[in-house]
């Protein structure tokens, strides 16, 4: 069926027209919290939370945008919400960082090679998690999540050209943390 | 070009926002700067690091274990549909009332006075009859004072324009 017909159907309080889209945007919404958190019971949680807020927040909806674009900046919220309340922006000191990296060289050293990129991610991620949020959250949604510029500018409510730019300054602080632990196995020649 | 620019470039061309021709100045610019083909590197292999191509699923029973949460707060809002249909329905009562508002102030007045006779006749009461009651009264001091009252009364029984 149609989303703008099951989203009227839900307004008018259908559990099944409402169960369909949880079922349709469940995989996103806690993949999204996952990225946040890297922690499966709380992306969990936050999921759930997402969508108790969409269903009362429903009623309100005029359609304004895509029903899937006003979920995620639901979703985008509640997640920075939560992260506020856990305090969880704080800076990752670079010798925390050459910590991790040297743990994940000795990792790949002794297990097979597919484990490097997985252990490289993860030293990314966790950087990630420790630049200021509006950088933290920009990446997620563009280089974790895929979302396109258009959406996340309507998502975050800010213009295509800030998303451009704030996304160059995030890669940029990124690359500054991470840089010498990029470069030799990027792999990447041509741009 | 300057890397500033051509670092801009870099990121615009990971993800496909670079026309042609940049493209192909960018290219021109990397081939001579060792430094921005670093730069590329280290973006490309950023990127390539973070991106999930995938969602991942929750755990089974997401949507069964959402769903007594949802009749709870159901529960706690009997009033979520009902708020609703209100809402509609502030809409249509507005247009309702100035439609009646409307009909009340361009319908045609009526004044419905009435004649003298006429109110005499609502009352029961019979014009000649009363006249001639005065005529008929035998002490000619009361007949004179029943007709002083009678014209005194005459005024507000009086045809309105």
């Amino acid at each position: 069926m149609d989303e703008r017909k099951l989203v009227r159907l839900a307004q008018d309080g259908s559990e099944e027209a409402f169960a369909s889209l949880v079922r349709a945007y469940q995989a996103r919404v806690y993949s999204m919290a996952l990225n946040f958190t890297r922690n499966r019971e709380v992306a969990d949680d936050l999921a759930q939370e997402v969508f108790l807020k969409t269903y009362l927040a429903l009623p309100k909806f005029r359609f304004h945008s895509e029903f899937g674009t006003w979920l995620y900046r639901i979703a985008v919220n509640h997640i920075k919400d939560y992260l506020r309340r856990k305090g969880r922006a704080k800076e990752v000191p670079l010798d925390d960082v050459r910590e991790i990296a040297n743990a994940g060289e000795e990792e790949t050293l002794v297990r097979e090679k597919e484990r490097s990129a997985e252990a490289r991610r993860g030293l990314v991620l966790k950087v990630l998690q420790a630049l200021p949020e509006k950088y933290r959250v920009i990446l997620t949604l563009r280089d974790i999540q895929g979302m396109p510029y258009d959406q996340i500018a309507s998502v975050l409510k800010i213009s295509p050209g800030t998303v451009d730019s704030r996304l160059h300054r995030a890669r940029k602080m990124l690359r500054l943390k991470l840089g010498p632990y990029l470069t030799p196995e990027g792999g990447y020649d041509a741009v | 070009m300057r890397c500033k620019k051509a670092e801009q470039w870099i990121n615009r061309r990971v993800d496909d926002r670079l026309d042609r021709a940049r493209t192909a100045a960018l290219e021109k610019h990397l081939a001579a700067c060792s430094g921005c083909r670093r730069t590329a590197q280290e973006v490309r292999s950023l990127v390539a690091l973070l991106r999930r191509d995938t969602d991942v699923e929750p755990a089974p029973g997401f949507l069964a274990r959402l769903q007594p949460r949802l009749r709870e707060e159901r529960a706690l809002v009997p009033l979520l549909v009902w708020e609703r249909w209100c809402l509609r329905a502030v809409p249509v009562f507005l247009s309702l009332v100035l439609v009646l508002v409307g009909l009340v102030a361009l319908g045609p007045s009526e004044t419905t006075t009435l004649t003298q006779s006429e109110t005499l006749l609502l009352e029961n009461r019979i014009p000649l009859t009363e006249t001639q009651r005065l005529f008929d009264t035998a002490k000619s001091e009361d007949r004179n004072m029943m007709l002083i009252f009678a014209s005194l009364e005459a005024p507000a029984a009086r045809r309105l324009p």
